[in-house]
C-alpha cells in the first residue's frame, strides 16, 4: 500500500515533465485547445468588467464632466486647427519617404486586439487576446502597444491566441540603440525591467536612450520603441557591456494591442 | 455520494480557476499575487480530506500547467511536491486551528514557488529565477496568499464543507 502510494506521487511528478519533454507539439496543441474553449468566458468576463469599470468612471467623474467639456470644445477648435496643419506634414512627410525609399517599420495588415486573459502562473508573462488564425493572427504575429513593443504571439487558435510578453524570461528581441545604433540583445529577466546584452564596450551607450526593436531578428518589425536604458553595466573581463531597460509598454494594464504580421511574412 | 461530492468538488475548482483568471489580475501589486488554488488545497487538506489532497494537487497542477506557458509538468510536479508537505501537516497537527493552517498555508506556497524554480532551473537554458528579485517575490507571494487566506478560508468553510461533509476522524 505504501509502495503503492510511493509510486503514485511520483508517477505524479514525473508523468507530465516526460509529456512536456517528449511531445511539445501535444501540450502546444493541448493549451490551444484550452485557450479556445475557455475564450468566451474569457471574452464574456472581459467585457462584463470593463462596463463595470467604465460605468464606475462615469460615476466619479460626473461632476467634472460639464467644466471638462468647456475645456475641451475649446480644446477642439484648436486642435482642428492643428489638424489642418499637420495634414499638409502628413502629405509633405509621405512625399519625403518615398523619395527617400524608406521601408514602412509596421506592415499594413496590422489589426487591433483585446487582451482577454493573463497568465495565473507566477513566473511566465503571457497574455490571451481575442484574435486567431481566423482574423489573420498566426505564430510569431508581433503584438505593439502605441507605447511600445509587448511581444509575439506563440500559438493561436481560430479566434485567439496566446502571446508572450517582452518581460517574460524566455523572450529574446534584437534591439538596437536609436542614437548610436549599437545592437544588442534585449532580453525579459522576470521583473518588470528588461536587459540588453551583448553591446559592444566601445559602444557610447548613455542612460536615458532610447532603445528600439533592430529588425536583424526576422520576426520584429525595425524601429518599434521598447524602452529607455536606466542603467549601464558591464563585468571586468567580459568584452560587452548590459544596460537595463525600462520598457514603454504598460505591461500591466495591457487593454488593447495591435497585431502587426512578422517581418519575415512582410 | 462520493461521485456527488467528486462532481461538486470539480464545479468548485473550476470556480476557483475562473477566479484565479479574473480576479488575480485586478489584485496584483507589481507582478505579486495571490494564489487561490494553493489556499484551496490547503483548505481541501485541512478542511475535508487530506487523504485525497495528492490526487487534487495532480489535477490542479495539471490546469495550471494547461493554462500557463511555462514548461508542461512543472507546474503538476511541484503542485504534487508541496501537496505532500502540507498532508504531512494536516496528519501531524491540529487542522482546526487556524495559525496552523495559516501556517500551512505559507509553507505550502513557498514550497511549491521553490519547487517550480529549482526545476525551472533544470530544463531552462536562459534562467533568472535565482536571483535576489526571485528569491524576494516569492517570500511576497507566499505572505500576500496567506494574508488573503486569512479572508479566504473562513469563506471557503462556510460555503463548500455543508456541501462536501466528509469526516476526518481518525481513532487514536
Amino acid at each position: 500500500m505504501r509502495f503503492k502510494r510511493s509510486l503514485f506521487v511520483v508517477g505524479a511528478m514525473v508523468f507530465p515533465v516526460v509529456i512536456g519533454a517528449t511531445s511539445p507539439q501535444v501540450v502546444e496543441q493541448a493549451r490551444t485547445f484550452v485557450v479556445a474553449a475557455t475564450r468566451p468566458f474569457l471574452e464574456f468576463q472581459n467585457q462584463t468588467s470593463h462596463f463595470f469599470q467604465t460605468q464606475i468612471q462615469y460615476i466619479v467623474e460626473w461632476p467634472k464632466l460639464r467644466q471638462e467639456n468647456q475645456a475641451l470644445d475649446f480644446e477642439l477648435k484648436n486642435l482642428k486647427a492643428e489638424l489642418a496643419t499637420f495634414k499638409d506634414m502628413k502629405r509633405e512627410n509621405a512625399r519625403l519617404e518615398t523619395l527617400l525609399k524608406l521601408k514602412e517599420n509596421v506592415h499594413q495588415k496590422a489589426r487591433a486586439a483585446r487582451v482577454i486573459g493573463r497568465d495565473p502562473s507566477h513566473w511566465s508573462q503571457f497574455i490571451v487576446i481575442n484574435k486567431g488564425f481566423r482574423d489573420g493572427v498566426n505564430k510569431n504575429t508581433v503584438l505593439v502597444h502605441p507605447d511600445g513593443l509587448v511581444g509575439k504571439v506563440v500559438a493561436a487558435g481560430g479566434h485567439s491566441a496566446r502571446a508572450i510578453l517582452l518581460i517574460d524570461d524566455q523572450s529574446r528581441a534584437s534591439a538596437m540603440n536609436e542614437r548610436t545604433r549599437d545592437v544588442g540583445l534585449v532580453e525579459g529577466v522576470g521583473s518588470f525591467t528588461l536587459k540588453m546584452t551583448y553591446l559592444d564596450r566601445q559602444s557610447d551607450i548613455q542612460i536615458g536612450d532610447i532603445i528600439v526593436s533592430s529588425g536583424l531578428g526576422g520576426i520584429y518589425p525595425k524601429g518599434i520603441p521598447i524602452g529607455k536604458v536606466e542603467l549601464v553595466g558591464g563585468e571586468k573581463n567580459s568584452p560587452t557591456l548590459y544596460a537595463v531597460v525600462k520598457p514603454f509598454a504598460p505591461f500591466s494594464k495591457l487593454e488593447e494591442v495591435l497585431c502587426v504580421p512578422p517581418q519575415t511574412n512582410g | 455520494m462520493r461521485t456527488a461530492s467528486d462532481q461538486r468538488l470539480i464545479f468548485l475548482l473550476l470556480g476557483i480557476v475562473w477566479l484565479e483568471l479574473s480576479v488575480l489580475p485586478l489584485i496584483s501589486i507589481n507582478q505579486i499575487k495571490p494564489d487561490f488554488l494553493f489556499i484551496f488545497i490547503v483548505f481541501y487538506a485541512f478542511r475535508i480530506n487530506w487523504n485525497r489532497v495528492v490526487t487534487l494537487a495532480f489535477f490542479v497542477g495539471l490546469i495550471r500547467d494547461l493554462l500557463t506557458n511555462s514548461f508542461f509538468g512543472l507546474e503538476t510536479a511541484a503542485c504534487v511536491g508541496g501537496a505532500i508537505l502540507v498532508r504531512f501537516f494536516a496528519i501531524r497537527f491540529d487542522r482546526d486551528k487556524r495559525w496552523i493552517q495559516l501556517a500551512s498555508l505559507f509553507t505550502f506556497s513557498w514550497a511549491n514557488l521553490l519547487l517550480f524554480s529549482s526545476m525551472d532551473f533544470l530544463v531552462h537554458e536562459h534562467h533568472h529565477l535565482f536571483n535576489q528579485w526571485t528569491l524576494v517575490r516569492m517570500f511576497l507571494i507566499s505572505v500576500y496568499t496567506t494574508v488573503v487566506g486569512i479572508v479566504f478560508l473562513p469563506l471557503l468553510e462556510k460555503l463548500p464543507r455543508s456541501i462536501f461533509r466528509e469526516k476526518q476522524y481518525e481513532l487514536f
